[in-house]
C-alpha cells in the first residue's frame, strides 16, 4: 500500500496490486477517484490520485493541485 | 518514439548557451495536466486496466527576457519527479514564443517528440511545424535554454512544490 496524507489530514491509500483507493480506511469507487501515473513510456510509476469531484490531483507528496486544460495554457 | 529528455535537450551549441547567459528568467506559474494515455504493450501486464491510464504532467511557464529587453513565454512540460533528482533522464517538451524557436527549433523538436503543442501553439507555429528550417536548426533557442537551465538549477526545490 502507498499512503498519501493530504494537507487536510485525510489518509488515502493506493493498493498497486488491485489499483484500489481507500480514504480513511474506506474503499472509494473509481467514479470518485482514480490513480495517476507518470513516466509511462519508460517506467510507469504511481504519482497521485485524481479526485474527480474537485478536478484536482492529490500528489504523492500530499499536495492538492488543480488540473488545467492544456489548451488554456499559453 | 522515445521522448527527448532534459539532459539531451541541454546539449546545444556553445553560441546559444553563451547568449542564454544574458537572459533573465522568471517562473510565472506551474500548471498540472492530466491526460489519458495508452500504455506501451510491454507495461500492460503491470496494470489491471490494460487500455488507457491517467498520466500526470507538470507544465512550468516562464517569462524569459533577453539582453535586448524583449520578453518571451517559455513552456516546459515534464513528469513530476518525487525522487527530486532525475532531471537528466526526465522526458520533457518545450515551447518558446520567440521567432528563432519558431523557425529553427519547432520542426526539429517535433521530429524528436520534444515540442509542446496545444491548439494556440499549433496556430502560432503554423507552417513551421511542417516545413524544414531554412537556416541551421537548433533544438532550443536561447530563451528556452535559459529557462531549462533555470529549471535544472532549481529542480529539487520545484519538484518539492508538486
Amino acid at each position: 500500500m502507498i499512503e498519501i496524507v493530504s494537507f487536510k489530514g485525510e489518509v488515502y491509500k493506493f493498493d498497486p496490486d488491485t489499483e484500489r483507493i481507500f480514504k480513511d480506511g474506506k474503499l472509494i469507487p473509481s467514479t470518485i477517484a482514480e490513480p495517476v501515473f507518470s513516466d509511462i513510456d519508460n517506467n510507469p510509476n504511481f504519482s497521485g490520485i485524481f479526485l474527480k469531484e474537485d478536478n484536482v490531483i492529490l500528489s504523492k507528496s500530499g499536495k492538492i493541485n488543480s488540473i488545467t486544460d492544456i489548451n488554456n495554457i499559453y | 518514439m522515445a521522448q527527448i529528455t532534459i539532459g539531451e535537450l541541454m546539449r546545444i551549441d556553445a553560441g546559444r548557451i553563451g547568449r542564454a547567459n544574458e537572459c533573465s528568467v522568471e517562473l510565472v506559474k506551474t500548471y498540472h495536466e492530466l491526460k489519458k494515455a495508452s500504455l506501451l504493450e510491454r507495461f500492460k501486464s503491470l496494470f489491471r486496466s490494460t487500455g488507457l491510464i491517467n498520466t500526470y504532467y507538470v507544465i512550468f511557464k516562464f517569462l524569459v527576457t533577453s539582453g535586448s529587453g524583449k520578453s518571451y513565454t517559455v513552456l516546459i512540460r515534464t513528469n513530476p519527479d518525487f525522487d527530486l533528482n532525475k532531471w537528466e533522464t526526465n522526458p520533457c517538451k518545450v515551447f518558446c514564443s520567440c521567432p528563432d524557436f519558431k523557425f529553427r527549433s519547432a520542426y526539429t523538436l517535433k521530429q524528436r517528440g520534444g515540442l509542446l503543442v496545444n491548439d494556440k501553439i499549433k496556430l502560432e507555429l503554423g507552417q513551421a511545424l511542417s516545413d524544414k528550417p531554412k537556416r541551421e536548426p537548433s533544438l532550443l533557442c536561447k530563451h528556452s535554454y535559459a529557462a531549462l537551465t533555470w529549471l535544472v538549477n532549481n529542480y529539487s526545490t520545484l519538484m518539492r512544490t508538486i
